[in-house]
C-alpha cells in the first residue's frame, strides 16, 4: 500500500492554505463557532472530567477485548440477520461491496457520511464499474459536486462559503447563482436528493458505534440522510473500522453524549439510529438485506503496540481539529489524507506509513490543545513525539516505515547537543563561542536558511543567562 | 473472505495486552433526582430549543385536567398548516376515524406502508414509546404497526408522547426497560426536525427528514 506514489507534499499544501485568504476566513469563522458551541456544553468541569474518564475507560475496555468483541458482534449481527463481511485492505472491501451490488443488478446507491468509504475511494471505484454512488449528507454532496475531498470529518464542506456553493450549484445543477442563502441552497439539495432516496437500489452508510452485545449498528446524524439510506432502499450496506466496536448497549450512552457535544456543541443529534437487522417478521418496511463490512486497513498493526493502540480510541468528533492552531490556518486539504488535523497527524502515518506522510508528526507545536479537548483522552501530543522518534529510527520499529526519516545530519546534531549539555566544560566553551560569534553567522547559512526564510534570525544576548543570573546573585545549584 | 477474518483476528490476538480499567464510575450518567414535573419541564425546554413544537393535551376520555384532547389539537394544527393527507400509525387509525367522524374539514386519514404514498402525504402521525427529558428526544420503536418511513419521509412528523413515559436520560430508558434483550430491527431517537449547518454553519431546518416536528404531549402522569 505504501511507496506506491510520491510522499505527500505537506509543505505545498501548507503554502497553498496559508495564502488563501478566503479559505482562512472560512475556516476561522467555522472553528470559532464550533469551539464556542462546544465550550457551552462542557461548562461544568466536574462533569466533563468524569464523563471523559468514562468515555476513555469504555473505549480502552472495548479495545482490550477487541478480537472477542468482533466475534461476538459477528455472532449477534448474524443472529439478527445482518450479513457480516471482513476486509483486510481497500481492494477486498471494494470487491465485497461491488459483488453485493452487481449480484442484485444495482446501478445507483445513495450514501450517508462515512469516512471509511473515503479511505476506500469507494465512489470512484464504483463509478469505474458503472455504478453511480451519490453522497447524501449535504456537505458531502457539495464536495462531491466540486470533485473534492472532505476538509473536515464532521463538516466536510466548511472550507466553502455560500457564494462558492451557489456558483457550484449553478454550474453543476443549473440553478441560479444569485441571491442563494444557506436555506435556499439546502432546499435545492433536498429536492434533488429526495427522488434519489426513493429510487436507489442500495444505501451505504458508516457506523458510529457497532454494539457487540446486541448486534446493533448505531448511526448518528442531523439531516435524516442516514435514516433515508438505511431505511428506504431494499439493501443497506454499512462499513466500519474494526476498532469501533463497543461491548454493551449502555456503553453507547456516554460516548454519544461526548461525541455530539464535542463535535457540534449539541446535547444530542437530531437522529440516533439503532439498527439491529433487516426487516423481520411483520415489519412493514426497512431494507430486506443489511450487510456489515468490517475493515482493517492497517488498524490491526496500530493495535499491535499498546501505546499506539490509544489512537484507536478515537470516536471521530473532530474537536481536536477545531481547536488546532495549525489546522485552522492551513485547512484540511493540506493534510492530504482522509483524516486531517491532530487525529490525522497520528492516524494517517500509522495507517498508510511514515514514508508516504513524513511531515505529519512534525506539523505540530505540541501545544496540547487537542489533548485537552479529546473526549476519550487520546494522548495525541505524546503520540506525535513517538511518531517523530519512529520516523528517526529511534522508536521500537512498531510503526510502518519506522526509520524512513532517519538523517545522519540530524542524528549527529542531536548527539552533539546531548554531549554538549551533559559536559560542563563543553557547554561553557560552546555557549561562550556562540555569545561571541553567533551574531556573525549569516542568516543564509545552510542549516539556518529554512528557519530564517520566514522568520527573523534570533539575536544572541551579550552574555549567557547563566552568567546574568550569577551576577544577580542567584545561587548556582 | 474467511481468510481476511482469520488474518485480522490472528493479528489482534497476537498483540500484547493494552491499557484497560475493569470497572467504571457511571454516576455521572446515573444520578438524576428529577421529579416527573421537572422532567416534563426539561423535556419541553430541550425539544423547543431545537425547534420542535410541543403542545400539552390529554387523552379524549380524560376530563381531569383543563387541557384540550389530542385529537382536537391535531385537527386544529392540520387545518392551520394545510395538512390534507395525514398518514397514521395503525393503532391510531381507528380511534382517530371514530373521533373525527362527522366533523368537517378533517384531513384524510391514510393507513399505509407504501413507500410512494408516504413520499407524497403531507404529514405522518406516530406514537412514541417514550421520551428523554435531558435532551428533549422522542424514542420511536417502529415495527409491525408503524412503518419506519412514517416518521421520516413526510415533510411533517407529528408524534404522541405520554408524560408518564418520560425518562431522565437515554441511559435510564435503556437500562430500566431492558432494551439490550429485546432490540427491534430499528430504534430511533428523534430530537427536533431534520437540520444541517453544513453551509457556513448556518442552521437550516428540513434537509432530508421532516421540516416540522409537532409533539402532542399527553399529560397522564
Amino acid at each position: 500500500m505504501s511507496h506506491s506514489s510520491a510522499p505527500h507534499d505537506f509543505r505545498a499544501g501548507i503554502d497553498a492554505g496559508l495564502h488563501d485568504t478566503t479559505l482562512r476566513a472560512n475556516f476561522r469563522r467555522a472553528m470559532d463557532g464550533l469551539m464556542t458551541k462546544r465550550a457551552r456544553q462542557f461548562e461544568d468541569p466536574q462533569e466533563w472530567t468524569r464523563l471523559r474518564a468514562l468515555g476513555q475507560e469504555i473505549r480502552q475496555r472495548a479495545l482490550s477485548k477487541l478480537p472477542d468483541l468482533l466475534e461476538r458482534l459477528e455472532e449477534n449481527c448474524t443472529r439478527n440477520g445482518i450479513r457480516v463481511h471482513w476486509a483486510e485492505d481497500v481492494a477486498q472491501a471494494n470487491a465485497i461491496i461491488l459483488e453485493i451490488l452487481q449480484q442484485r443488478g444495482i446501478t445507483t446507491v445513495v450514501k450517508g457520511k462515512s469516512m471509511v468509504s473515503e479511505e476506500m475511494h469507494l465512489n470512484a471505484f464504483l463509478g469505474g464499474h458503472g455504478i453511480r454512488a451519490l453522497e447524501a449528507d449535504l456537505g458531502e454532496y457539495i464536495i462531491q459536486l466540486a470533485g473534492q475531498m472532505p476538509c473536515h470529518i464532521v463538516m466536510p464542506a466548511i472550507h466553502l462559503n455560500k457564494t462558492q456553493i451557489a456558483d457550484l450549484f449553478a454550474d453543476k445543477l443549473g440553478t441560479s447563482p444569485d441571491g442563494q442563502d444557506a436555506e435556499a441552497l439546502t432546499a435545492i439539495a433536498r429536492e434533488k436528493l429526495r427522488e434519489e432516496f426513493r429510487t436507489a437500489g442500495a444505501g451505504i452508510s458508516g457506523v458510529n458505534f457497532p454494539v457487540a452485545e446486541t448486534g446493533t449498528l448505531c448511526l448518528i446524524e442531523n439531516e435524516g440522510n442516514g435514516r433515508m439510506v438505511t431505511t428506504v432502499p431494499p439493501v443497506h450496506i454499512a462499513v466500519t473500522g474494526i476498532e469501533k466496536v463497543v461491548e454493551n448497549l449502555e456503553d453507547v450512552t456516554p460516548l454519544l453524549r461526548l461525541l455530539t457535544r464535542s463535535a457540534t456543541g449539541q446535547p444530542i443529534t437530531t437522529y440516533v439510529n439503532m439498527i439491529s437487522g433487516p426487516r423481520r417478521g411483520a415489519d412493514q418496511d426497512g431494507p430486506q438485506e443489511v450487510h456489515l463490512v468490517l475493515i482493517d486497513f492497517g488498524r490491526s498493526r496500530v493495535y499491535a503496540d499498546p501505546e499506539t493502540r490509544q489512537t484507536l480510541q478515537c470516536i471521530r468528533c473532530a474537536a481536536c481539529m477545531n481547536h488546532c492552531p495549525v489546522y485552522v490556518r492551513v485547512g484540511g486539504h493540506a493534510y492530504g489524507g482522509v483524516y486531517p488535523g491532530p487525529i490525522g497527524k497520528i492516524l494517517t502515518p500509522q495507517l498508510n506509513g511514515l514514508a508516504d506522510y513524513p511531515d505529519h508528526p512534525s506539523a505540530s507545536s505540541l501545544c496540547n490543545a487537542c489533548v485537552e479537548v479529546c473526549p476519550v483522552k487520546i494522548p495525541i501530543a505524546q503520540m506525535l513525539v513517538r511518531l517523530r522518534n519512529e520516523k528517526a529510527g529511534q522508536g521500537t520499529g512498531a510503526v510502518q516505515d519506522a526509520g524512513s526519516g532517519a538523517s545522519r545530519v540530524e542524528d549527529a546534531a542531536w548527539k552533539a547537543w546531548a554531549a554538549t549539555y551533559s559536559t560542563p566544560l563543553a557547554y561553557r566553551v560552546a555557549s561562550a563561542a556562540l555569545t561571541a560569534a553567533g551574531n556573525a553567522l549569516p542568516a543564509s547559512a545552510p542549516l539556518l536558511k529554512a528557519w530564517t526564510s520566514v522568520r527573523k534570525k534570533p539575536r544572541f544576548a551579550a552574555q549567557s543567562l547563566h552568567r546574568t543570573l550569577k551576577e544577580m546573585g542567584v545561587a548556582d545549584e | 473472505m474467511s481468510d481476511a477474518r482469520a488474518n485480522i483476528l490472528r493479528r489482534l490476538r497476537a498483540a500484547p495486552a493494552g491499557l484497560t480499567q475493569p470497572y467504571s464510575d457511571w454516576s455521572v450518567l446515573r444520578d438524576r433526582d428529577w421529579s416527573i414535573d421537572d422532567q416534563v419541564g426539561l423535556f419541553r425546554t430541550m425539544a423547543e430549543s431545537v425547534n420542535a413544537r410541543v403542545i400539552d393535551c390529554v387523552a379524549p376520555e380524560d376530563a381531569s385536567r383543563p387541557l384540550p384532547s389530542w385529537d382536537s389539537v391535531l385537527a386544529e394544527d392540520c387545518a392551520a398548516r394545510g395538512v390534507r393527507r395525514l398518514a397514521v400509525s395503525a393503532p391510531l387509525a381507528a380511534p382517530l376515524q371514530a373521533l373525527w367522524t362527522g366533523s368537517p374539514n378533517r384531513p384524510e386519514i391514510i393507513l399505509t406502508a407504501d413507500r410512494d404514498t408516504l413520499f407524497s402525504v403531507d404529514a405522518g402521525l406516530t406514537t412514541a414509546r417514550g421520551g428523554i427529558a435531558e435532551t428533549g428526544s422522542l424514542i420511536l420503536w417502529p415495527g409491525p404497526t408503524e412503518p419506519r418511513m412514517l416518521s421520516l419521509v413526510p415533510p411533517r412528523h407529528i408524534a404522541l408522547l405520554r408524560t408518564s413515559r418520560l425518562h431522565p436520560t437515554l441511559w435510564h430508558a435503556m437500562t430500566e426497560n431492558g432494551w439490550a434483550s429485546q432490540m427491534p430491527t430499528n430504534v430511533v431517537l428523534v430530537t427536533g426536525p431534520s437540520k444541517t449547518s453544513d453551509i457556513e454553519q448556518t442552521l437550516v431546518f428540513g434537509v432530508h427528514g421532516p421540516k416540522d416536528l409537532l409533539i402532542l404531549l399527553i399529560n397522564d402522569h
